[in-house]
């Protein structure tokens, strides 16, 4: 049997996890080394219920795997593998969902969440025109036509031709 | 508690302080920061930090394009960071002004117990400003880089400790860490703990300059190592010359290797492992190599009184200090001398003379023996002592009274006699003898002859003197044993080479075909009237003389003789065979004498043969009969007489003239006598004994120039010019292994060679080889 922690989101409700599950988050880990063995509690202010409870799912999902490693080298491997389907599976939520769960993975450094879910981002801006992609975050133009121009004189050398 | 408003940077730091506060002074231990405080310390930083970069910037509207709109998403923490660090400044003054009346080891408690504190909190700091760490952190550094004067949490506490305590306190805390050390030398045991929690609080906040994660041992150097080490110097030079004047050097150097083990300990206990080299080798320098002169003096002391155990220490010591056991190498080399010269004097004493070589090889072993010993007792089997041991040995076998015995005016042999009485020893080994019954005995023995041979100078004058007393041993049938000698040969290839021992075994080899022919002539000759066993040896290889001598044969012999050069040729068509007739010896029964009914046989020399021979068909001859019937030139028909005579189976009259006199004559003895039934008449006579010994000296100097020659051609076909101090050098460098020439001797082979035009002269000092 592994030790239990029970989080507590902003709105109060509480879920029980192993405690390899809270660990994958380096500010709960870190808060349980400092602290000591006889955390059972804790609050988690920032976060909804409807998003801790994702968020937990995730780690439970990747509760075996290897520690992250915090490095440019980590970053360039995340960045050379694919998103693999369940985590693909995982993040197809609706816009907001998916903005709250990379701000939680921001504020509980969980960084292999934080990076899958910005790859997910970027991937919904790729290959897409600025037109496209203000029509996909619904992001209003708020430039004017000179403005427009003159960025896309400064940037010529980025277009695709 | 709810959480402050994320806009509001001084009520978020306030919410927080509270925290740090118990986190950096308060009781941390169960129950002093709760894990909702701790949540909400974060969340209030995090939220600080998100919250207000949400906050669009003003647009300007001159401003166009990126510049203008990085600017919404700059990272903010800075205010927090500062008002952080302004805390821990304001705490650390705090520590500062508690520590400034303490001195001594109340300092270094107070020290020890505010950093242990002190970096606890920081490491819970560095976790709850995670955030800014991760961030404001990052990009000041990755913008800034050095310069930015940014550190993560957990390093800028060491930076602010390192600043505003350590700089201040350093000088009073490392006097009272040297005060420690120096009252644990004076034998007050020191406490090991707060020495080393102090000085390893160096080491880490050390931090590198280049990169803030890692450490940089030049700060513990620069503040610890350096006056560390000059308090240690001081102290150990103030020491030595104090013990020394109150205790002499033998309990001074029982200080040192004391001194040396502790200071070893002292780095284990609490210094940085880098310290280890420059405390070891600055207290060398001062406990040893500043007293070098006067622990070498004490070398020669140790070692006459036999103190195996200080020695031992004296070797340590000084094997520690480079070229210092120089001195004590060449003390030792006159050492083994003295002592090896003293050892064969004293034997010359005890024997009134020179003892027989068995006495003499054994007091030179056992003074090897002894310092061999002590090169492993003493010296670590230490190859520079060994060396110097070897050095005074090779002396003491080559030049000692015995080896260059001095004449009536003092002058010393130029040769030395080491080599031929070691083969004399040897020969007197394998020979055939009663003394020799013991096996092991002589193993052991020619094991001893062959490590003296080591050491031997002139090698090829032992070789010389081998070769010849094996020729003996072989042609007389002497030798004892065999496989000995075989063995023995085998043993001489290390010291003496192939090219020597392939001679050597040659000689085996003729003695073993030899013994096969008589077998396979007595087959052909089945019914003989004389046993006749003729040995073929091969020309070159035997040093044995040939002497040209004519002389009558009797008729029987002449025609067995006849028949074996018949059955030679026909095996071996075309071959000259010179008969070595001096080397030559027979056995003769005799019946004359009426005191044995069943005869005497006498074991004679072939010449000694010819004489009794006539007495086959008369009873008394003159000196001029025997001359005139053998043949045998006088000279060689005295000396056949001498031990017949002696032995009382001729008798001369008159009995009172010299030996051959004109007119002597020579009767068979009937009353002769004896109680052995074998009766050896071939004696070696004094005359030819000396003759061969410096026939073989002379041999020995030829065949050195000899070789000295064929060295120099050597030299000079490869060089083509040379001038002649090189020359000279070279050449005795090359010749070292089989003997050590002199310059004269160089100087005289290369004049030969001159001479025979090899080499010509060109100019005072160079030579040029013609080809």
């Amino acid at each position: 049997m592994s030790r239990k922690v029970r989080l507590t989101s902003a709105d109060n409700v509480t879920y029980e996890v192993d405690i390899e599950v809270a660990e994958k988050s380096m500010l709960l880990k870190n808060m349980m080394e400092d602290i000591g063995d006889d955390v059972t509690d804790v609050p988690v202010p920032n976060v909804q219920a409807n998003v801790l409870k994702k968020v937990i799912e995730y780690c439970e999902h990747h509760k075996n795997d290897p520690a992250y490693v915090s490095s440019d080298e980590g970053i360039a491997r995340a960045k050379a593998t694919e998103i693999s389907q369940w985590d693909q599976k995982f993040l197809q939520v609706d816009q907001e969902m998916l903005f709250e769960i990379i701000l939680t993975a921001n504020y509980l450094d969980i960084r292999p969440l934080l990076e899958v879910g910005c790859r997910t981002v970027a991937n919904m801006i790729k290959n897409k025109s600025p037109e496209e992609i203000r029509k996909t975050f619904n992001i209003e133009n708020d430039f004017t036509p000179e403005e427009e121009a003159q960025i896309r004189r400064e940037h010529e050398w980025a277009q695709d031709r | 508690m709810s959480l402050p408003r994320a806009t509001d940077i001084q009520g978020t730091w306030e919410y927080i302080a509270k925290g740090v506060e118990i986190i950096m002074v308060k009781d941390l231990a169960k129950g002093g920061l709760t894990t909702e405080m701790y949540m909400n310390m974060y969340t209030a930083i995090h939220n600080c930090c998100v919250a207000t970069s949400q906050t669009p910037a003003p647009r300007s509207s001159a401003a166009l394009g990126s510049s203008a709109r990085t600017s919404q998403s700059q990272l903010l923490g800075g205010d927090i960071y500062q008002r952080l660090k302004d805390y821990l400044i304001h705490h650390l003054e705090h520590l500062r002004r508690d520590a400034e009346h303490l001195v001594g080891i109340d300092l270094i408690q107070y020290y020890n117990q505010c950093w242990l504190r002190y970096t606890m909190g920081a490491k819970y700091l560095d976790h709850i400003f995670s955030y800014i760490n991760r961030h404001w952190v990052k990009h000041e550094r990755d913008e800034g880089g050095r310069q930015s004067g940014v550190y993560e949490v957990s390093v800028l506490c060491l930076v602010l400790w390192r600043d505003y305590l350590f700089t201040s306190l350093s000088q009073a805390l490392v006097e009272a860490l040297l005060q420690q050390i120096e009252s644990s030398r004076e034998g007050n045991p020191a406490q090991v703990t707060p020495l080393q929690l102090a000085i390893s609080s160096m080491v880490s906040i050390g931090l590198d300059d280049q990169n803030s994660k890692r450490t940089s041992l030049s700060f513990y150097t620069k503040n610890f190592e350096e006056p560390f080490i000059e308090a240690t110097a001081a102290y150990y030079m103030a020491e030595s010359q104090r013990y020394l004047n109150e205790h002499g050097v033998v309990e001074y150097m029982r200080l040192v290797d004391q001194r040396l083990q502790e200071e070893h300990q002292r780095v284990a206990m609490y210094l940085h492992p880098n310290t280890e080299e420059r405390l070891i080798s600055v207290c060398e320098k001062v406990l040893i190599e500043d007293n070098q002169e006067i622990i070498q003096d004490q070398f020669i002391v140790l070692l006459s009184a036999n103190r195996e155990e200080e020695c031992n220490i004296l070797y340590r010591l000084l094997s520690k200090v480079p070229h210092s056991l120089e001195p004590v190498q060449d003390m030792l080399t006159t050492y083994v001398e003295q002592q090896g010269l003293l050892a064969v004097d004293a034997l010359i004493a005890e024997h009134e003379g020179i003892p027989e070589p068995r006495v003499y090889v054994s007091t030179l072993l056992k003074v090897h023996d002894h310092f061999d010993e002590l090169v492993k007792k003493s010296f670590g089997s230490s190859p520079g002592m060994l060396k110097a041991v070897n050095t005074g040995f090779t002396t003491v076998i080559n030049q000692n009274l015995i080896a260059r015995p001095a004449d009536k005016n003092g002058n010393r042999a130029k040769d030395s006699k080491t080599p031929e009485l070691l083969a004399r020893f040897s020969d007197s080994l394998l020979k055939k003898s009663s003394k020799n019954a013991d096996n092991v005995d002589v193993e052991s023995s020619l094991a001893g002859i062959l490590r003296l041979l080591q050491f031997v100078g002139e090698r090829d004058a032992f070789e010389k003197h081998y070769t010849r007393l094996l020729s003996r041993r072989l042609v007389h049938q002497t030798s004892a044993n065999q496989e000995m000698e075989i063995s023995m040969v085998s043993r001489l290839t290390e010291v003496c080479g192939m090219d020597y021992t392939n001679k050597l075994n040659k000689m085996f080899s003729d003695i073993t075909m030899s013994t096969e022919m008589q077998q396979q002539f007595k087959q052909h000759n089945p019914y003989p009237s004389v046993e006749f066993t003729p040995i073929i040896l091969a020309d070159g290889f035997w040093p044995l003389p040939h002497q040209k001598v004519e002389f009558s044969l009797p008729e029987k012999l002449q025609k067995t003789l006849e028949r074996f050069l018949v059955f030679y040729e026909e095996i071996h068509s075309g071959r000259k065979l010179k008969w070595l007739w001096n080397f030559g010896k027979a056995e003769l029964k005799v019946n004359f004498a009426k005191s044995s009914r069943s005869g005497y046989v006498l074991q004679v020399s072939v010449f000694q043969m010819v004489v009794l021979l006539l007495y086959n068909d008369t009873t008394v001859l003159t000196i001029d009969e025997i001359i005139e019937k053998t043949g045998l030139p006088a000279e060689l028909a005295i000396g056949a007489l001498t031990y017949i005579v002696k032995a009382h189976i001729l008798k001369q009259t008159p009995a009172a003239a010299p030996l051959g006199a004109p007119g002597t004559e020579y009767s068979l003895n009937k009353d002769f006598k004896s109680k052995k039934m074998r009766i050896n008449l071939n004696l070696p006579l004094k005359s030819e004994l000396r003759h061969e010994a410096t026939e073989a000296q002379a041999q020995i100097q030829e065949e050195r120039n000899m070789f000295l020659q064929t060295v120099i051609v050597r030299i000079m076909k490869a060089r083509r010019e040379q001038n002649h101090a090189s020359l000279v050098h070279e050449t005795m460098e090359m010749a070292q292994k089989r003997f050590s020439p002199t310059t004269r001797d160089i100087k005289k082979a290369i004049s030969a060679l001159v001479d025979n035009e090899y080499l010509k002269r060109e100019g005072t000092d160079q030579y040029v080889y013609l080809a």
